[in-house]
């Protein structure tokens, strides 16, 4: 068995670390990424920890895969207690950070305590180091990497970095790798601002073994393959996210004016993908990815000429367009750079500062709160000013800065309505009204309102049955308006991208807007030729079922139940106003919602509140939590600069 | 080789002419501007 790899334990506030071997038996339970982040995390985060306090753990972590030849397995899983839901937070960042910490010599870092003042983290050749910070504090996110690539003269590192938008503890704060790779959700720049890190960089150049080289370098290009040449992949290697736009703004299903609306309709056309196209200087992609499916754009003329970045994504049409009544791509590349300088989550950013405009409309927030900002639709200089005083905490922003429900105790309880959120995370300028299954997913991820945790976009396809009964393994409805089925269909969506953020594998390479992607069948081999280790279907499922049920028991130990398995009240009573004639009129029914909701706990094997019964627990092999964190006492002091 | 997309309003694939740049859903009769990913791929780009 080739897997003999390292998690390093690093306690900020002793200055002290434990390098341990992750047993392969730990693979087989939950192979890597997000799944083995979280069988830490569940083992060692007390339910009362404050988010933002000592005893909040982060654990950083390579995908089992990440570092390999496999279908752009090049990711990292960040995770800790969220700061914004007070349950999971998890977010998983594509760029080139993860290979780096492999060949550094670590899979996982796990880091609890807080550092008297700032640090960073280096960890290079096996090695660990905490550095100071104090000169990096401040800095934005692209400064920082740069500087520490110099301070340690290896132009090869790379960081995951805070801005100012962690320092200052905003709790939709991003952590951030290259010009726009993000940690994006779940606030864990934040978290990392709380121990007062700045950064944890990695370099080496360890080599990761491989079990039978030959076999997964040729099977890796025969799934690459197939990958590639599904015309989702293809599109995405055109014109990146943004195609989305194209589909949800002509159906109607992007959240406009802070969900009034769900489609700018013909205003919004000057957002289409084919219009970004202008402002190109070539797709770029994430380590070890053949999709290339991210823009490198280049304002050349008007105010902001010159300015050079990555993205945006759909993401950002939303939050900087749609959502605030914008429909202009200069101004989406504008606010999506400064964001990713700021280290702070877009679509939070833009749900929030969508809602303060709507509060605003409604006369909950005036010109005396902003100091004279008005908060109006369409109102560029506005949406730039607020979204920059939420990150430097001036003003209403400090307010902002806080949340939701925070944020409502100062606003009035009934604003909250008309906040896009579930579990107090904002939702991506999506509006699931007329979808029930996506509808479902933003309810029950376990990290508060999610695109990312199980969306079913292939739903939209309304394929046959018996294709979708041959993907699924069950009898699924083929229309996406219904609400029958959709339970089984987002859990096992849940448990496919769980297996792919544990992997290390992205997103689009596998079955989420399409149905020819890669599935769970297809990481078997590469799995077995990377580590040796030898999985059925079954198996795999069984281990994204358990590495779910796993952060369903955090969310649960800390207070979670069905009550938090809601989409926002106002899909329910108000109708959609505009789309195409299928989508017009639609809201959700709460009965036939609560007869989903039903069928998805069943699915899962979890009871009536949405909590794991004991015999779900018992078949998973999942235990209580043991409070485990190695005795760091004993162990031997890290380099101290 | 058949170049066909997807009506975004009733969901079934119909057939485009190549470099085609409207075109109308034989099945529901949606009016859709086609854009092109590739000179065998159309898309939908949005209402004509």
């Amino acid at each position: 068995m080739v897997l003999k790899r390292k998690v390093a334990f690093v306690d900020l506030t002793k200055e002290k670390a434990v390098v341990e071997e992750i047993p392969v038996e730990l693979r087989k339970m939950h192979l890597g990424g997000r799944g083995l982040n979280w069988y830490y995390l569940y083992n060692n985060i007390p339910p009362d920890a404050d988010p933002l306090g000592e005893e909040n753990i982060l654990a950083v972590g390579s995908g089992l895969l990440s570092g390999f030849p496999a279908l752009g397995a090049g990711r990292a899983q960040i995770s800790a207690k969220s700061p914004i839901t007070g349950g999971v937070g998890d977010s998983n960042m594509g760029g080139a950070f993860a290979p780096q910490l492999k060949y550094a010599g670590f899979d996982h870092i796990i880091v609890k305590g807080r550092a008297k003042r700032p640090v960073y983290i280096l960890v290079k050749d096996g090695e660990i180091e905490i550095r100071g910070a104090e000169h990096l504090w401040g800095m934005d996110t692209h400064e920082t990497q740069k500087a520490i690539r110099e301070e340690i003269e290896d132009d090869r590192a790379e960081s995951m970095v805070i801005g100012r938008a962690g320092e200052n503890r905003v709790v939709f704060a991003n952590v951030m790798n290259g010009i726009k790779n993000s940690g994006g959700r779940s606030g864990l720049g934040a978290v990392m601002g709380s121990k007062n890190l700045k950064a944890i960089a990695a370099s080496g150049s360890i080599d990761v073994e491989v079990h039978d080289p030959e076999n997964l370098l040729r099977y890796a290009l025969e799934v690459d393959e197939r990958a590639r040449s599904t015309k989702w992949a293809k599109t995405l290697g055109r014109l990146g996210t943004p195609l989305l736009y194209d589909v949800s703004y002509t159906t109607g299903f992007i959240g406009t004016m802070n969900w009034q609306y769900n489609t700018p309709g013909e205003d919004g056309s000057p957002l289409e993908a084919e219009n970004l196209e202008k402002f190109g200087v070539k797709m770029v992609a994430c380590i070890g990815c053949s999709v290339h499916c991210r823009h490198r754009v280049k304002i050349r003329e008007g105010k902001n000429a010159g300015l050079t970045t990555e993205g945006p994504e759909y993401a950002a049409a939303g939050a900087f367009g749609t959502g605030v009544g914008i429909y202009d791509w200069e101004f989406v590349i504008k606010g999506n750079a400064e964001c990713n300088r700021w280290g702070v989550d877009i679509i939070s950013m833009g749900t929030t500062v969508a809602w303060a405009f709507e509060l605003f409309q409604r006369g909950y927030i005036t010109e005396k709160d902003t100091f004279g900002l008005k908060l109006e639709w369409g109102n560029e200089e506005a949406v730039l000013e607020l979204a920059r005083m939420i990150v430097e905490r001036e003003g209403i922003g400090n307010i902002l800065a806080e949340g939701f429900r925070k944020a409502a105790e100062h606003f009035g309880e009934e604003t909250l309505y008309y906040a896009n959120q579930t579990k107090n995370h904002p939702n991506l300028l999506t509006d699931e009204r007329g979808i029930p299954s996506f509808a479902l997913g933003i309810a029950t991820s376990t990290r508060g309102a999610d695109h990312l945790r199980s969306r079913p976009g292939i739903d939209l396809f309304q394929l046959p049955e018996d294709v979708l009964e041959s993907i699924y393994g069950h009898k699924i409805v083929s229309d996406f308006t219904a609400y029958e089925t959709k339970g089984i269909m987002v859990w096992w969506h849940e448990l496919l991208y769980n297996i792919v953020d544990s992997l290390g594998i992205c997103k689009f390479q596998t079955v989420f807007n399409s149905a020819n992607s890669p599935k769970f069948e297809d990481y078997i081999p590469l799995i077995k030729y990377a580590t040796g280790i030898e999985l059925t279907k079954q198996q795999l499922m069984e281990i994204g079922e358990r590495n779910y049920t796993i952060e369903r028991l955090f969310n649960v130990m800390n207070g979670f139940s069905r009550k938090d398995d809601y989409p926002p009240e106002r899909y329910f009573r108000e109708e959609t106003k505009r789309g195409l004639p299928f989508m017009k009129g639609r809201k959700l029914d709460r009965e036939r919602y609560e007869r989903m909701l039903d069928e998805y706990y069943r699915q899962h094997g979890w009871d009536e509140n949405g909590v794991p019964k004991e015999e779900t627990l018992t078949r998973l092999g999942i235990e209580r939590p043991r409070m485990n964190f190695p005795e760091i006492e004993r162990a031997v002091d890290v380099r101290k600069r | 080789m058949t170049l066909s997309t997807r009506c975004l309003n009733c969901r079934k694939r119909f057939e485009v002419e190549r470099n085609q740049e409207i075109a109308e859903c034989p099945h529901c009769g949606s009016k859709w501007r086609i854009s092109w990913v590739d000179a065998d791929q159309p898309k939908v780009q949005g209402p004509a």
